[in-house]
C-alpha cells in the first residue's frame, strides 16, 4: 500500500465514529432502554455496584412516573394498563431491593416503598373495578386489587399509619366484592 | 464513502427513537420491522439501478449496501403509519412507486420521485392520521360505551400511538441525514443509466 492510499488520522477517526454509531445502534436495539436514568440504574444493577440503591432509585422513578400518569388520566375513561405495568415493575424493583438490603433499616425502607406502591395500585384497581350504579362491579379486577393489598399487608415492617390505610382499603374492596353489602 | 456511511448510521440512530406521549418511557428505540425492511431492500435495489446510489468495490460495496438498506428501512419506519389498513395501502403504493422510480431514465427525475414518495407518506403519517385520530373519537353515553367501539374501529385502519411534538424534530433530523447521504452521492461522475 502506498502512502497516498493509506488512510490519514481524520479518516481513522471517521471509521472509529462509524463503529461507535453502529455499536450504539446495536446496543439500543438489544437493551431497549426507556429513560436515561434507567440506563444508569440497569448498568449499576448488572455491574453489581450498589444494587440496593440502584433498585430503590429505579423503583422510585417508576412509581413517581406512574402516580403522575394517574393524576393526568381520566379515571374510568382511559386504559390504565401502562400505568399498572409501571407499578408492577416498581414493585418488582422494591422486592429486589429487599433481597439486596443489608440490615433492618434498608429492608424497612424497601418495605415501606413497596407498601405504598401496592396501596396506589390497589386503589386504582378498586376505582376501575367499581363503576356507576347501572354497571356491575368487575370482580376480576377487584380480586386482583385484593391480592395486591394482601401482598402489602403481609410485609412485616410497615408503619402503623400505612397498615391502617391498607386495612381500610381492604375493607372497601371486600364491600365492593360482596353482592349484598347490607347483609 | 465513509461520509455516506456516517450519514446513514445517523439516520438509523435518529430514526429509531420514539418519544411516546403516554407511559413511563421517556424514549424508546424501535428497530424497523419486516415490512419496512422488505420495502427497503426493494428501494436499495432500485436506487442502485437508477444510479442515485453510487456503488463501490469489494467488501466496501457490501458494507455500503447494508447501510443504505438499513437507513432506507428506518426512513420507511419513520414515514409509515402504525399497522392497519392504511399502512397496507401505503406500502402497496410505495412498492408501485418503486417500479415508477426504476423506470426513470434521468437520475434527477428518479430522485424527484423518491422525494415525492417521502412527502406523500409524511403528509399521511404526520398530518392526516393524527387529524382523524383527534376528531373521530366518541364519548361514552352512560352504559353505552361508544368510545371503546370507536377506538376498536379506528385501530382497524391505524394503530395510532401518539408521540410528543419533539419526536417530529428527531424524525426530521433522521430524514435530513438521509438526504445528506444522498447528497454525498451527487459527485462528478457519469450517469450509468445515461451512459448505458
Amino acid at each position: 500500500m502506498n502512502a497516498a492510499a493509506r488512510p490519514g488520522p481524520l479518516e481513522w477517526a471517521g471509521w472509529g465514529l462509524l463503529a461507535a454509531l453502529t455499536l450504539a445502534i446495536l446496543l439500543l436495539t438489544a437493551l431497549r432502554p426507556t429513560h436515561p436514568d434507567a440506563i444508569v440504574n440497569e448498568i449499576r444493577l448488572a455491574a453489581g455496584f450498589d444494587r440496593y440503591q440502584a433498585a430503590m432509585d429505579e423503583g422510585d422513578r417508576l412509581f413517581g412516573r406512574a402516580t403522575a400518569e394517574f393524576r393526568m388520566s381520566r379515571a374510568g375513561e382511559e386504559d390504565l394498563s401502562i400505568e399498572y405495568g409501571m407499578l408492577a415493575e416498581a414493585a418488582g424493583r422494591f422486592r429486589l431491593a429487599r433481597e439486596e438490603s443489608e440490615g433492618f433499616g434498608e429492608d424497612q425502607r424497601a418495605q415501606i416503598r413497596l407498601g405504598e406502591t401496592c396501596f396506589v395500585w390497589a386503589k386504582a384497581l378498586l376505582d376501575e373495578g367499581t363503576g356507576p350504579w347501572y354497571r356491575g362491579n368487575d370482580e376480576e379486577t377487584l380480586e386482583r386489587a385484593r391480592a395486591v393489598v394482601d401482598e402489602a399487608l403481609a410485609l412485616p415492617n410497615l408503619t402503623g399509619e400505612q397498615r391502617v390505610r391498607l386495612e381500610d382499603l381492604r375493607t372497601r374492596i371486600d364491600r365492593a366484592l360482596t353482592p349484598w353489602p347490607i347483609l | 464513502m465513509l461520509a455516506t456511511c456516517l450519514w446513514l448510521a445517523a439516520t438509523v440512530l435518529l430514526g429509531g427513537f420514539d418519544l411516546p406521549a403516554r407511559g413511563y418511557a421517556a424514549f424508546q428505540f424501535a428497530p424497523f420491522g419486516l415490512v419496512a425492511g422488505l420495502l427497503a431492500i426493494l428501494y436499495a435495489f432500485v436506487l442502485a439501478q437508477s444510479g442515485i446510489v453510487r456503488r463501490s468495490q469489494g467488501w466496501l460495496d457490501l458494507l455500503l449496501l447494508v447501510y443504505w438498506t438499513a437507513a432506507t428501512a428506518m426512513a420507511f419506519r419513520v414515514l409509515l403509519p402504525g399497522p392497519g389498513l392504511v399502512q397496507v395501502a401505503l406500502v402497496i403504493g410505495a412498492a408501485v412507486a418503486a417500479a415508477i422510480l426504476a423506470g426513470r431514465r434521468d437520475r434527477q427525475e428518479a430522485l424527484l420521485w423518491l422525494g415525492i414518495v417521502a412527502v406523500v407518506l409524511a403528509v399521511l403519517r404526520f398530518g392526516l392520521v393524527p387529524f382523524f385520530e383527534a376528531r373521530s373519537g366518541l364519548p361514552d353515553w352512560g352504559p353505552i360505551r361508544l368510545g371503546e367501539a370507536a377506538n376498536a374501529f379506528r385501530d382497524v385502519f391505524v394503530a395510532y400511538a401518539p408521540e410528543r411534538p419533539a419526536a417530529q424534530a428527531v424524525h426530521f433530523g433522521a430524514l435530513a441525514c438521509y438526504a445528506m447521504a444522498l447528497r454525498t452521492q451527487w459527485g462528478n461522475r457519469t450517469d450509468p443509466v445515461a451512459a448505458a
